[in-house]
């Protein structure tokens, strides 16, 4: 290899490395100098893109890139995450739900006064759904003849959707029960029926 | 054939990061109109099909895209950084686009007169006549065949879009030879696809 080819070797080298962002300041001014005059330059350049996109359109297809956000890419990755899973996994809710009153109501029996939070912060041992869901209206309406109005609260669609309880999860299921104990504590019939109780999105009215 | 080889730029292709413009971006952010060029170079069929959403016609999204790398290097000035310089020329080539589809008589076309100064806006190769799905089994049969440091360096960059560095460490291996092991590669592939390319002509 002569001198003349060497060089020519090192330019198209450096147009890689320009392809992949990795050129050296004098490189890329090398090329840029080189493009000016010379179409087998920009050729080329434009081969190696192609070849990238060949490239990278299995890679995603394949799921394994790990390249920088596009708007495109955000999109595909929002409305892949949006729909979830089908079915969604009321059934560890309303385990949950059910283990909480549950305990309510055994705290009723042990004695008023008792402070349910720190039991509650015990029942939440998986991790909290990642996902940005919108908020969701969830009906919290009593079924009792007398005392306070329906409870309104909301509670993320995704941890329904998730099939998972977490941490956010179990402030809120606090926050259900404090409000449940200030309704009983309201209620001076002293009732073990449930103040409040949990109704599915398919339930509410 | 079909389909032409600028539809292997589809929407599934994982696109670039911001880093790999940097130095062309900061150049033509500079006045340099040659880095310009390549940049256009780079994302002119990407733009093309997204624009063949709107327009529908092959003439009428090259003129759009030409239109739209005009105005993109005309506005340079305005382009701040904040996001992605392929999001910024997306959002100017939907507007072309947009404009074009519904206020026909406010088109740009390329027999516009382009002062001397606007960059050489010229199509990128392999645009016609070429199956995408011919040249991406000859891509990847030419991927396939390659020693495996070769094919493991291009891998690791073009799908799992690793930095030199980072490759380096993955292979065990100097930066520079992760550097030339990949300009190998892209030079087998690009070998591989000559044929073909000069079949359509192009």
């Amino acid at each position: 290899m002569n001198d003349d080819q060497k060089r020519e070797a090192r330019l198209r080298q450096a147009l890689s490395a320009l392809v992949d962002g990795e050129a050296h300041e004098l490189e890329v001014s090398q090329v840029l100098a080189k493009a000016k005059g010379h179409e087998e330059v920009r050729d080329r350049w434009a081969r190696y893109q192609l070849v990238s996109a060949a490239l990278r359109a299995r890679g995603a297809a394949q799921g394994g890139t790990a390249m920088d956000a596009s708007p495109a890419r955000e999109a595909t990755t929002l409305s892949a995450a949006a729909p979830l899973r089908p079915g969604f996994g009321w059934g560890s809710f309303a385990l949950a739900a059910s283990l909480t009153l549950a305990l309510v109501v055994m705290l009723r029996a042990l004695g008023p006064g008792t402070d349910p939070a720190p039991m509650l912060a015990a029942l939440t041992p998986t991790p909290a759904p990642s996902l940005a869901v919108p908020l969701q209206p969830v009906a919290l309406g009593g079924e009792r003849s007398s005392g306070p109005a329906a409870v309104q609260i909301t509670m993320p669609r995704a941890w329904a959707a998730s099939g998972e309880l977490g941490p956010g999860a179990a402030r809120h299921l606090q926050t259900l029960m404090r409000r449940h104990a200030e309704l009983n504590l309201l209620d001076s019939a002293g009732s073990l029926v449930p103040a409040v109780r949990l109704v599915a999105h398919s339930e509410a009215p | 054939m079909a389909q032409t080889a600028s539809s292997l730029y589809t929407s599934s292709e994982a696109l670039p990061g911001q880093g790999e413009d940097q130095a062309l971006l900061a150049r033509a952010l500079a006045g340099d109109l040659q880095a310009f060029d390549l940049l256009a170079l780079k994302y002119r069929p990407r733009l093309k099909q997204l624009v063949l959403r709107t327009v529908r016609s092959e003439d009428d999204a090259d003129d759009v895209v030409q239109d739209a790398l005009l105005r993109a290097y005309r506005a340079l000035g305005s382009f701040r950084g904040d996001a992605q310089f392929y999001t910024w020329l997306c959002r100017i080539a939907i507007n072309v686009a947009k404009t074009h589809v519904t206020h026909p008589s406010r088109r740009v076309m390329s027999d516009e007169p382009v002062d001397e100064a606007s960059p050489q806006l010229t199509q990128l190769g392999p645009e016609h006549d070429l199956a995408s799905e011919q040249l991406q089994r000859v891509i990847f049969q030419a991927l396939e065949a390659l020693p495996e440091a070769l094919r493991t360096a291009l891998t690791l960059r073009e799908f799992e879009g690793h930095s030199y560095e980072e490759i380096s460490q993955l292979m065990d291996t100097p930066v520079g030879t992760v550097r030339s092991r990949i300009f190998r590669a892209r030079e087998a592939l690009d070998a591989a696809i000559a044929p073909l390319l000069e079949e359509s002509g192009l």
